[in-house]
C-alpha cells in the first residue's frame, strides 16, 4: 500500500524528471537531430556494387549517427539522474528576458537575409550602405549624421580597396544592367 | 635545423612579412580587447585577406593575430575586468585589482613582459621539439593517424569545463556530421545535399568558423548588453607608470620560468590550451607561495598576474607543435589555422617540414617577432588602442557582421552562403544559450574529412578487418591513451560523487 507520504515523494520525483532543464533540452534536440541524420545516412545513394565494399559512402555517416544517438541518450539519462540527485532550484532568480536585445537580434538576422537577397540585385555599394544604416538603426543609432558617416565612406573605401587596389570584382547589381 | 632557421628568418624578416606581423598584432589586440570576441573570431576575420597572399605570409599574419588577440584579452581583463578570451580570465584575478589601485600601467607592462618571456621560452622549445617530433611522425601510417585524430577529438572534450564532457562530445560529433555534407571525395556520391547545387562542394570551413564564432559572438553581445561590465569604461586616462622595479622583476622571474615550461607542455597536449594552462599556472604559483604571499593573491599580486600571462602565451606556442608536426590541431584556434592551410593546398603534418620548410620555419620565427612587436610597439600604444573600446558598440557590432558576411562572400561570390551564415548563426546562438561550446564543433568539422579518409584507408588496407586498431604498437598505444582520456572525466565525477557521499555521511554523524 502506498502511503500518502511516498506517493508525494513519487510525484515529486516524476516532476523532477519531467522538469525541463537546459541540459535535457540540448540532449533531446541532439537526439532528434541524430536520428534524422541516421535516417538520411541510409538514404545516401550507392553506386552499383558499392554495397559490397568494406567501406562505402554510407559507412562514416552511419557510425556518426550511431555514436550520436548513444551519446545523446546517455546525456538525457545523466541529466535526469543529476536532477534527481540535486534538483534544480526553482527559486533561483532567473535572468530577466531581454526583450529589446532579442528583438534587435532577430531584426539583425532578418537584415542579414535581406542583405543576401539584395547584394546581387542592387549591387555591393547600395546594398551594403543599406545594410550598415539599417544595422546601426536597429541597434539604436538615430543621429542621421552618424548613420551616413559610418556607412557611406566605409563602403566606398572598402569598394575602392577591393576593386581598384586588389582587382577583385564586386557585383554592380543586376537591376542596373 | 640551422639551415631551416635561416630559411625561416629570411622569409619572416622580409619587409612585407614584418608588416604583416605588426598589422596582425594590432588587429588581434584590437579584436581581443572587445569583450566576447576571441582569437578564433580574430583569425577567421583575417582569413579572406590571407587568401590573396602566399601561404607563409598568411600564416605569419594569423600567428600575429593569435598573439595579439591573447594580449588584447589580457588588456581588457586588466583594464575593465572583462576578459575577451577564456585564456585571460585568470589574468583578471590580480590584474584588475592592480588597475583599481592605479597600477594599470604596471599590470599591463608586467603582462607584456610575462607574455614575451613565456612566448620566447616556448618558441625555443618549439624550435627543438617540432622538428624532432616531425621526424618521428614520418613513420606514422593511416591507422596511427586515425588513432591520433580520435585522441585529438576526444581530448578536447575531456579537457572541457566540469560537467560539459558529454556536451563537448556531442558538439564534436555535430562537427563531424557537418563535415560529411557534400560530395564524397572517394566515391563521388552526393551526401546530405538535398538536391542543392550550392551544397555539392560541402560547407566551407570559413563559413562555419565565421558564423559559429564571429557572427554569433557579435550577436550574443547584444543580448548581454546589460551585463555588469557595460558602463565600465577603460581606465586608459589613469594608467600609472609602465615601469617595473628590479626587485619586482627578481620576484616574478622564477614564476615566469616555471609557468613557461608548464604552459608549453600543457599547450602541446591536444585539447588543453591557453585557458587550462593559465589556471594551472595560477594555481601552482598560489600553492608554492609563502603564507604571506598567498594572502596577496586575488588582491593584486604580481606573481598572480605573471603566472597566467606567461602560461597562456607559452601554451599558444605549444599548441603549434601538434599542428605543425602531426597536422592535428590541439585547439579551436589552431583548427581554424589548419583549415586555412588546407585551403592553400598545404597539408600540415610531418611532410610540411620537408615539402614547405619556409612555412614551417617562418611560423616559428614569426612567433618570436610577434612577441617583440607586442612588447615594443603594442605596449606603449595600449592607451590609444584602449580608446577604441570607447567606439559605440552599435557601430562595432554591425561592422563585425558586415566583415564576416563579406569575408565569406568574397571567397565564394555566392549569395547563398550569406543565407547559410544566417542559419548557422541562429543555430550557434541556440547552442550557446544551451551552454554548448563551439570549439569542439570546429575541430570535428575540420578533422572530419581526415578521419574518414584514414579510417577508409586503414579498413581497405586490412581487408575489412578492424585488426588495424591493435596491429601496430603505436596505434594501440595511442588508442589506449584515448581510452584513458575518455575515462578521465568519468573517474573524476565518480570520485566527486564519493567525496560528496562521504561528506554527507560525516554531516549526518
Amino acid at each position: 500500500m502506498i502511503t500518502g507520504h511516498t506517493k508525494k515523494q513519487t510525484v515529486h520525483k516524476v516532476k523532477q524528471i519531467m522538469n525541463i532543464t537546459k541540459d535535457k533540452v540540448g540532449a533531446l534536440i541532439f537526439f532528434i537531430f541524430s536520428v534524422s541524420y541516421g535516417y538520411y545516412a541510409y538514404q545516401i545513394p550507392l553506386y552499383p556494387g558499392e554495397e559490397y565494399d568494406v567501406f562505402s559512402s554510407q559507412s562514416m555517416p552511419k557510425l556518426y549517427a550511431l555514436a550520436s544517438i548513444i551519446i545523446s541518450t546517455l546525456a538525457i539519462i545523466m541529466s535526469i539522474i543529476n536532477d534527481i540527485k540535486s534538483p534544480p532550484c526553482n527559486n533561483v532568480n532567473k535572468k530577466e528576458f531581454n526583450r529589446k536585445g532579442w528583438t534587435q537580434l532577430a531584426s539583425l538576422i532578418a537584415l542579414m537575409v535581406f542583405y543576401g537577397s539584395t547584394l546581387e540585385l542592387l549591387g555591393f555599394i547600395i546594398s551594403t550602405i543599406l545594410f550598415l544604416i539599417f544595422g546601426y538603426f536597429i541597434l539604436g543609432e538615430r543621429r542621421p549624421k552618424i548613420l551616413l558617416v559610418a556607412s557611406v565612406p566605409v563602403v566606398l573605401v572598402f569598394w575602392a580597396i577591393m576593386t581598384k587596389l586588389l582587382g577583385i570584382y564586386l557585383t554592380t547589381g543586376d537591376i542596373w544592367s | 635545423m640551422g639551415e631551416g632557421l635561416l630559411i625561416g628568418l629570411e622569409t619572416a624578416l622580409s619587409t612585407q612579412n614584418i608588416m604583416f606581423v605588426i598589422f596582425g598584432c594590432f588587429v588581434g589586440t584590437f579584436i581581443g580587447m572587445l569583450p566576447g570576441l576571441g582569437p578564433i573570431t580574430a583569425i577567421a576575420l583575417m582569413i579572406p585577406i590571407t587568401y590573396g597572399i602566399d601561404p607563409s605570409s598568411g600564416m605569419i599574419l594569423m600567428a600575429g593575430v593569435y598573439y595579439g588577440a591573447i594580449f588584447g584579452g589580457s588588456t581588457s581583463s586588466i583594464l575593465i575586468n572583462a576578459p575577451g578570451v577564456a585564456g585571460t580570465v585568470a589574468t583578471s584575478f590580480d590584474g584588475y585589482p592592480m588597475a583599481c589601485k592605479g597600477q594599470a600601467g604596471k599590470a599591463l607592462a608586467l603582462a607584456a613582459y610575462a607574455s614575451f618571456s613565456g612566448g620566447t621560452i616556448a618558441a625555443v622549445f618549439l624550435l627543438v621539439a617540432a622538428p624532432a617530433l616531425s621526424k618521428i611522425s614520418l613513420s606514422f601510417q593511416s591507422p596511427d593517424y586515425f588513432a591520433l585524430l580520435l585522441l585529438g577529438l576526444t581530448a578536447v572534450a575531456a579537457f572541457s569545463s566540469k560537467g560539459n564532457f558529454l556536451k563537448s562530445i556531442m558538439m564534436t560529433l555535430f562537427g563531424l556530421m557537418l563535415s560529411t555534407v557534400g560530395t564524397d571525395q572517394a566515391s563521388g556520391v552526393e551526401r546530405f545535399t538535398f538536391g542543392q547545387i550550392d551544397l555539392l562542394d560541402g560547407i566551407s570551413f570559413l563559413l562555419i568558423a565565421m558564423s559559429m564564432f564571429a557572427l554569433s559572438e557579435a550577436l550574443m553581445s547584444i543580448l548581454s548588453k546589460d551585463d555588469k561590465n557595460e558602463g565600465q569604461k577603460p581606465t586608459s586616462s589613469n594608467m600609472g607608470s609602465l615601469k617595473l622595479t628590479k626587485a619586482e622583476i627578481k620576484d616574478v622571474a622564477p614564476t615566469v620560468a616555471r609557468s613557461s615550461v608548464l604552459g608549453f607542455f600543457v599547450g602541446v597536449l591536444p585539447g588543453a590550451g591557453a585557458t587550462i594552462a593559465s589556471f594551472l599556472a595560477y594555481g601552482l604559483e598560489r600553492n608554492l607561495a609563502s603564507a604571506k604571499e598567498k594572502l596577496k593573491f586575488g588582491k593584486g599580486s604580481l606573481r598572480g598576474l605573471a603566472a597566467p600571462e606567461t602560461a597562456n602565451n607559452a601554451a599558444c606556442s605549444g599548441s603549434f607543435v601538434p599542428l605543425l608536426t602531426l597536422g592535428i590541431p590541439g585547439s579551436g584556434t589552431t583548427a581554424v589555422m589548419l583549415g586555412a592551410l588546407m585551403a592553400y593546398g598545404i597539408q600540415p603534418g610531418p611532410r610540411l617540414f620537408i615539402d614547405n620548410p619556409e612555412v614551417f620555419w617562418s611560423v616559428i620565427v614569426s612567433m618570436y617577432i610577434g612577441n617583440i612587436v607586442l612588447l615594443f610597439i603594442n605596449l606603449p600604444l595600449i592607451p590609444y588602442i584602449a580608446k577604441a573600446l570607447d567606439l559605440p558598440k552599435q557601430l562595432l557590432t554591425v561592422l563585425i557582421l558586415f566583415f564576416s558576411l563579406i569575408g565569406v562572400y568574397l571567397v565564394s561570390f555566392n549569395a547563398f552562403d550569406i543565407f547559410m551564415m544566417a542559419g548557422f548563426a541562429i543555430i550557434a546562438i541556440g547552442l550557446r544559450l544551451l551552454n554548448f561550446s563551439m570549439s569542439p564543433l570546429i575541430l570535428g568539422f575540420i578533422l572530419g574529412g581526415m578521419l574518414e579518409q584514414n579510417l577508409r584507408r586503414s579498413v581497405t588496407l586490412y581487408d575489412g578487418s578492424i585488426s588495424f586498431l591493435w596491429d601496430r604498437p603505436i596505434t594501440l598505444t595511442i588508442l589506449v591513451i584515448t581510452g584513458l582520456v575518455l575515462l578521465m572525466p568519468l573517474v573524476s565525477s565518480l570520485r566527486k560523487d564519493k567525496n560528496t557521499d562521504d561528506s554527507v555521511k560525516v554531516a549526518e554523524i
